[in-house]
Formats: C-alpha cells, structure tokens, sequence
C-alpha cells in the first residue's frame, strides 16, 4: 500500500497520537502485531501499545472504561454490546473486519472415528446416554454461531441436543483430553493443540460453514470514534496496510515467530504457521480449507452490512434477543462504513459499491443481508422461545 | 443471605473469602477452578452471588450463562446510591468482578463487598498471573 505524503501526520494536540490495542491470544492478532513490529503507526505520528487481555470480558470490560482505544473483538460481540445481551449496553463502533476463515471445530477422536465411518453425528449422540457437551468462545461471538450453524444444520440442536459451554480457548485442548468436552470451535492454535497431541481430530473448518466469513473486527466505543475520528481513520489505514502485508503467503513466516513469543501466544512457531497456510495435515475435512486472510483487496476489511445482520439473525435464531433481527439501523449504527470509506480512500483500497454481499452457507441456504427476520425464521432448527431477556 | 460460588482459578485470595463469607451466615458452595466445573454449579446449584478475579479467563464462561439464560448471575449494578457505587469500585479496583442473579439485591450485596474490600485490602496482593496465561505444555510429536 503507498504511503503517499498525504497521510498527513496527526496534530498532537488534535487528537490521540497513543492507542492502547486489546486483543486475545490467537493467531488473528497478526495484524495488531505486524502494525507494532512494523512500526506503521509512525507515519501518522503515531505509537500502539498492545495489551493481551485474558478474557473477550475483561477485554470488553476496559474498552468501555476507556483503558483501551481499540480492541480486536470476536465479530458479532460488538453488536451483543450493543443491544446489552446479558450485560451492560454501549455505543459501539466496528471498523473493519481484520480477518476472514481460519478457525475449525475439533472432535474427541471416538466422535471423530464415529462420523469418518459413516455415521452420522447426529445419530452417534442419539446413542449416548449423557448429554455430549461442547464449548466454544464467546455467546454472542463467532465460534458459538459457527458451531450452532454446523450442529444444526446435522440436525442437531445446540441448546436442547448438547450442552454448550464457554471455555477459555487456552484450555479447550487439555479438556478434550481430559474428558470434560467432545467437542469445540475455536481459532488457532488452540484448535491444532488437540490434533499435534492425538487428543482429537479437526473435522470441519470454519470455511467449509461459511465461506469467507467474518472473523475478528477492529472495533471501539463510538464516542471514541466521534471524539477522535482522524485517530481512528488512521488507525484503518495501519492495520489496512498491516492486512495487505499479511495476505502475502511468502511474509507469513516472517509474522509466526513474532505471534509464537510467549508475550502473544506462547505456542510453538511451526503450530502456528502451518494453519497460519492453511495446512491442517491429515485432518480429514470434507473440503479443502480456505485459509484465513485479511485482505483480500479491501474484500476481508469492508465491514459489510450483511455481516452484521447476519449476526443479528442468529441471535434472534437462537433466543439471545428480541429485537428485531430486520433491525438494520444497529449495524448501521455500529458499522462505520463512511469513515472505511475515507480511509480506504486514502489508502487507494477499492471500496465496494453495495453495503451487501452474498454468501452460501454449508446448508445451501443464500446470504444477502435481505430479510433478517425472514432468515432467522426459516431455519428448522431453532430456539422457539426467547432464552434471555426481561427477568421475570 | 446469599448463596455464594468463588471461582478460584487464579492466585488472587478469593478462596480465604470462605471462612469470612460463612461466619456472617452466607450459604457457600463448592468452588469453582474450571470452566465446566464453573458451568455445572452455576446451572445446577443457581448461586446468587458470584465471585471471580476479573483477570480470570474463566469470566466468558459465566458471560456465556448471562446471555444464555435469563436467571444466570450478571454483572451486577449497584443502584443509585454513591456509597453502595463506591463499594462495588472499589471491589473492581481489587480485581474482584462481581456476578449477582436477581436473587441479589443492592441490600444484601453491599455487606459482600464491604468484607471482600475489608478482606482483599489487608490480604497481602497475590502475583496476578491467570493459571491460563502460564505456557501450555504441548507434546510436539
């Protein structure tokens, strides 16, 4: 991406020349930590700070208490802040998606076997007595809806079929292996943990539910995006152009090393690369993965309005919320689509003409952003009534 | 009283909560070190009260339960009063994030935080590292 004279440094005084970045350990920090060992902030006068945090709550927690500027968050969560599902509510703000695929759903190896010899998963829980139990990341986050869309569209229903619980990704492997879990939807390397040590087996990738999903986004209180706009359009252009470098195969494993150290991840270099390229080894996936990316030609960051109501249509799918899922005026709100504009603009990354894209889910089903409500409703299974909401 | 879960996965002192909890007449249950042992309490022993180091990776799980389930303890809110609000500051300034079900009210909360002030204070401060947030051993076959 040229850095052209016109990226015009930010006026001290003007506005916030310091950002403190939160993101959670896993492998689509990439950008945040190419942006910092690049040192592509200095060209706007500008200095990031990131700040791992240990859960996507305490990461939540101090964005809305302003220790941090900006976070990678879980594509989906800014909006459940934004409607308050199960918490407090706040103005957010997304600003662009940092990554699309990458993440897999991992199977004990006897629920793995039982599905690779032909039966389906669906009837492989119906023959247990106890109720399998699966976790993922977040409720209102990513992993829960990729593995909700996948269970379902098996026939199986995630609330009342199974049990659902959040773990820590950094513990999901060592549960599988002690027993507590059959299954998990996680991003990497917490999927590849369980495979390197023959724990499980990853059947699915998250690319083969939906194609180039989104994944993480960069996302912010809107009253900093109000307060501090020219921060928070250069703070587009860095990690654009911290994207652009990434979606080069070739530069990638020149980032593995930098996400390995125990500041970031903390896992082994070789683990982290190899899904990094979208080599998931003897896995037996059904469909070649696509890789994550996180450029695309401006493709990955557009943060589409579809995207977010898609994420508004399965929480109305699954009872998290009554509003409803048609609701487009959320996403409006929250997906700053001008100020990507301005910033993509600037940075010469082509914008696209419609807010909307279309996309095939796993089950065959379109996704075009068009009737939310429709979509939700038309889904055989779903939660009928709402789980969440008023107290009684 | 309450009946109250301590999620003591991490080093913070929550678990010397216990003995000071019970003497004042709150019901508490078995702690809570794991996520599904985390997720099994709070869905079958409905705790009104809990207690968690607001570093613990183990937060998503009970955020998970708030969203999940109407009845699930949440982040609490404390009202309108300026001295119940600082109490429950200065429980957040501890580290302690606080998850309260409708069976808890701002009365029987603000005594909680007092103690856990009281306590946590005079409690010399533990190394704040998550057990999480400690390298994972993997086996590199």
């Amino acid at each position: 991406m040229p850095t052209t004279a016109s990226a015009g440094r930010l006026t001290p005084s003007s506005s916030k020349t310091h950002l403190r970045l939160g993101y959670v350990a896993q492998a689509e920090c990439a950008p945040l930590v190419v942006a910092q060992r690049l040192r592509l902030a200095e060209q706007y006068g500008m200095t990031l700070e990131l700040c791992r945090q240990p859960s996507w709550s305490a990461l939540r927690d101090k964005l809305l208490r302003g220790e941090l500027d900006a976070a990678q968050m879980l594509h989906g969560m800014a909006y459940g802040i934004q409607l308050g599902l199960g918490g407090q509510q706040a103005d957010m703000a997304v600003l662009m998606t940092l990554s699309q695929n990458g993440q897999a759903i991992t199977l004990s190896n006897a629920l793995a076997d039982a599905v690779m010899a032909g039966s389906s998963l669906r009837m492989k829980l119906v023959d247990t007595p106890r109720r399998r139990v699966f976790a993922h990341t977040f409720p209102t986050g990513t992993h829960a809806l990729w593995l909700f869309y996948w269970l379902a569209a098996q026939g199986i229903h995630p609330l009342n079929d199974v049990r659902s619980v959040t773990v820590p990704p950094t513990q999901m492997a060592e549960s599988l292996a002690r027993g507590e879990l059959d299954g998990y939807c996680a991003g990497e390397p917490w999927s590849t943990l369980a495979s390197n040590s023959h724990h499980g087996t990853t059947v699915v990738t998250s690319s083969e539910i939906w194609p180039d999903h989104p994944e993480k986004a960069l996302t912010c209180r809107l009253d900093f995006v109000k307060q501090h706009p020219d921060a928070a359009r250069a703070l587009i252009r860095i990690l654009l152009e911290a994207c652009q470098w990434l979606d080069d195969p070739a530069l990638r494993p020149l980032a593995a090393p930098w996400l390995a150290t125990p500041e970031v991840i903390g896992q082994p270099e070789h683990l982290i690369l190899a899904r990094l390229l979208g080599d998931y080894g003897k896995a037996p996936l059904r469909q070649p993965a696509r890789p994550i990316r996180f450029f695309a030609g401006g493709e990955v960051n557009y943060p589409w309005l579809s995207d977010g109501l898609w994420f508004l249509s399965q929480f109305k799918r699954w009872g998290m919320t009554q509003e409803p899922a048609s609701n487009v005026t959320v996403v409006k709100a929250v997906n700053q689509t001008a100020l990507f504009a301005e910033a993509a603009g600037e940075a010469g990354v082509a914008v696209p003409p419609d807010a909307y894209r279309t996309s095939i889910l796993m089950d065959g089903q379109p996704w075009n952003g068009i009737n939310p409500e429709g979509y939700a409703s038309s889904f055989s299974v779903r939660e009928r009534s709402p789980v969440t909401g008023p107290r009684p | 009283m309450l009946r109250i879960l301590l999620v003591t996965d991490t080093e913070k002192a929550l678990g010397e909560l216990r003995q000071s909890l019970g003497k004042r007449g709150h019901t508490l249950l078995p702690d809570a070190a794991t996520a599904p042992a985390l997720a099994r309490l709070v869905e079958g022993q409905s705790p009104d009260l809990v207690l968690v180091d607001a570093e613990s990776p183990l937060r998503d799980t009970l955020e998970q339960m708030a969203v999940m389930n109407r009845n699930a303890p949440r982040t609490v809110q404390m009202g309108e009063s300026d001295a119940d609000q600082r109490l429950l500051a200065a429980a957040l300034a501890l580290g302690v994030s606080v998850y309260g079900s409708h069976n808890a009210t701002t009365a029987a909360i603000a005594p909680v935080l007092a103690l856990i002030v009281a306590r946590l204070t005079t409690t010399r401060p533990a190394v704040r590292v998550p057990v999480s947030e400690r390298p994972v051993q993997v086996s590199l076959r």
